[in-house]
């Protein structure tokens, strides 16, 4: 129990360190953007292939913010059937719903491994720039929505398991 | 009695089955994809018909589904990826929205190379059969066309050169900008062909480099008054064939495209597009208030001397970038005696 908890520590930490990098890269978006109209405006003359520059920032940014809304379960969930069937069932849908997003991001990370791959010999339209390791980048950021998810899905049975042996019976945050 | 009812019931239910031939399963239909509106010459006058003799020729026995219109995915960045994929077994590909892939593919996009697309087009398909460009090995070369020639276009006057200095041009992508920045013009990248019209209405840019085709389709040919005859640069297309739906089809079938595609298809798509921009340039000829400008020997003399320098700089970053433009410059004189045209504008 000692061991999971360091784990989940850990992972929470590099989650939060991820999106900082993230919220920092979404500021510098910004402040080029705003450059950039101040140079059109004023001089005429547009930042360079800022468009590049943003069509390579975006994803990174995105994936920066998915592990922390997994561990955080920031993620809508709706609840119609538990509503109907009762609690007992509600918390081992909750179980199946947090194994589907489980699988659902290791199909995205295969895929996006698979992409990155493929798109080892592109580059950006207008300066030229190698997009595979931008996006080999996003997808280590993903890889980690992995552990962040499997974390999510154990509290879940765990909390599933307990709430059948009537030890403890805790709704889930989300 | 009962008996007898009974097996002369099993009996009619046998005979069918005894004087059916067993039924083979036939072949899944070739998803033909483009991302394209289905009336557009491309497709309308090319592909619909290749498809149609295609099936003619095979006796029904091919079965091709044909899907304009991006039926099968609407962006024309994620159409080689769909073919890759196997969702498309042909499918109609811009190389250019996928810069590298085909990394030899920009020598097309050099300035003032060619004469007109039917040249560069057929120049484009001998440089691929002959393995001058990389990037086809994965796939089977079903045909190609060249964009029709980009112009320039502006919205503001142009009688010079010194008329384009400090002005906004949309570019696609790196050599079309290299073009602009020589021409002292300002390059403009990142706006889609469909937001060229709000653009320049909205001032953001002051003209683009495009085909006529192109023009009508984007209603581009509304918001520029300055066309400059000049026919700059040009954008390779390609119709691909997923390699293994290829391989997966019997011999007959695949003797049945090879025949029906290369060259032939390469003319077809020219002639067609052709057409289109001629139709749409003597139309916005005929119009008040549009002014075509055709620059005197000594302003295009101008634009070479500004424009040489970038053919260098290809040759010296291209690895074999000197055999590529000796193996154009020998496919382009072969196409020209062929065509009985002129030589380099």
């Amino acid at each position: 129990m000692i061991l999971t908890s360091a784990i989940e520590k850990s992972i929470r930490k590099t989650t939060e360190l991820i999106a900082l990098i993230g919220l920092s890269c979404l500021l510098i978006q910004a402040v080029m953007i705003v450059i950039d109209v101040l140079l059109r405006l004023f001089l005429n003359s547009p930042l360079f292939g800022m468009e590049d520059i943003n069509q390579l920032l975006i994803t990174i940014i995105l994936a920066s913010f998915f592990p922390i809304l997994l561990i955080d379960s920031k993620n809508i969930t709706i609840d119609f059937l538990g509503q109907l069937l009762g609690t007992k069932f509600k918390v081992w849908l909750d179980v199946v719903g947090q194994l589907f997003t489980l699988l659902l991001f290791i199909l995205v990370v295969w895929q996006l491994a698979i992409f990155s791959i493929e798109v080892e010999y592109q580059h950006t339209l207008i300066l030229q720039i190698p997009i595979a390791p931008f996006w080999w980048l996003t997808t280590g950021l993903m890889t980690l929505c992995i552990p962040a998810q499997l974390i999510v899905t154990a509290s879940k049975i765990y909390q599933a398991i307990h709430s059948h042996s009537g030890i403890s019976e805790t709704e889930g945050t989300d | 009695m009962y008996l007898l009812i009974k097996q002369l019931s099993v009996l009619i239910f046998l005979i069918p089955l005894v004087f059916t031939t067993p039924v083979k399963a036939a072949p899944p239909a070739l998803r033909v994809a483009s991302f394209i509106s289905p009336l557009s010459p491309q497709n309308a006058d090319v592909i619909a018909p290749w498809i149609q003799n295609l099936k003619k020729l095979s006796d029904n026995e091919l079965d091709v589904d044909f899907y304009p219109g991006g039926s099968l995915g609407r962006h024309g960045d994620y159409q080689l990826k769909l073919l890759l994929d196997g969702v498309h077994d042909v499918s109609l590909i811009v190389p250019g929205y996928t810069p590298g892939r085909f990394p030899d593919n920009n020598i097309f996009e050099l300035p003032l190379l060619m004469n007109s697309s039917l040249e560069a087009s057929l120049a484009y398909y001998r440089m691929i059969k002959d393995g001058y460009l990389r990037g086809y090995e994965d796939t089977k070369l079903i045909s190609v066309f060249m964009s029709q020639p980009y112009f320039l276009h502006l919205n503001t006057p142009y009688q010079s050169l010194d008329d384009l200095k400090g002005k906004k041009i949309r570019v696609a992508g790196y050599l079309q900008a290299e073009i602009i920045r020589r021409l002292g013009g300002t390059p403009i990248g990142g706006t889609p062909v469909t937001q060229i019209r709000e653009s320049i209405s909205r001032g953001l840019i002051d003209g683009t480099l495009l085909g006529w085709d192109s023009m009508h389709i984007f209603g581009v040919k509304h918001v520029t008054h300055y066309h400059i005859e000049i026919p700059v640069t040009y954008t390779p297309i390609l119709l691909l064939m997923n390699l293994a739906s290829y391989e997966s089809l019997d011999s007959k079938h695949r003797t049945l495209i090879d025949q029906s595609s290369g060259e032939e298809m390469v003319n077809h798509f020219s002639t067609a597009t052709t057409a289109l921009a001629l139709k749409i340039y003597e139309e916005t000829l005929d119009q008040d208030g549009q002014h075509f400008i055709t620059p005197d020997k000594d302003e295009l003399s101008r634009w070479h001397k500004a424009l040489s320098p970038i053919e260098q700089s290809w040759i010296n970053q291209n690895p074999n970038g000197r055999w590529r433009m000796k193996g154009l410059n020998e496919i382009l004189t072969a196409v020209r005696r062929e065509l009985n045209t002129d030589s380099k504008s």
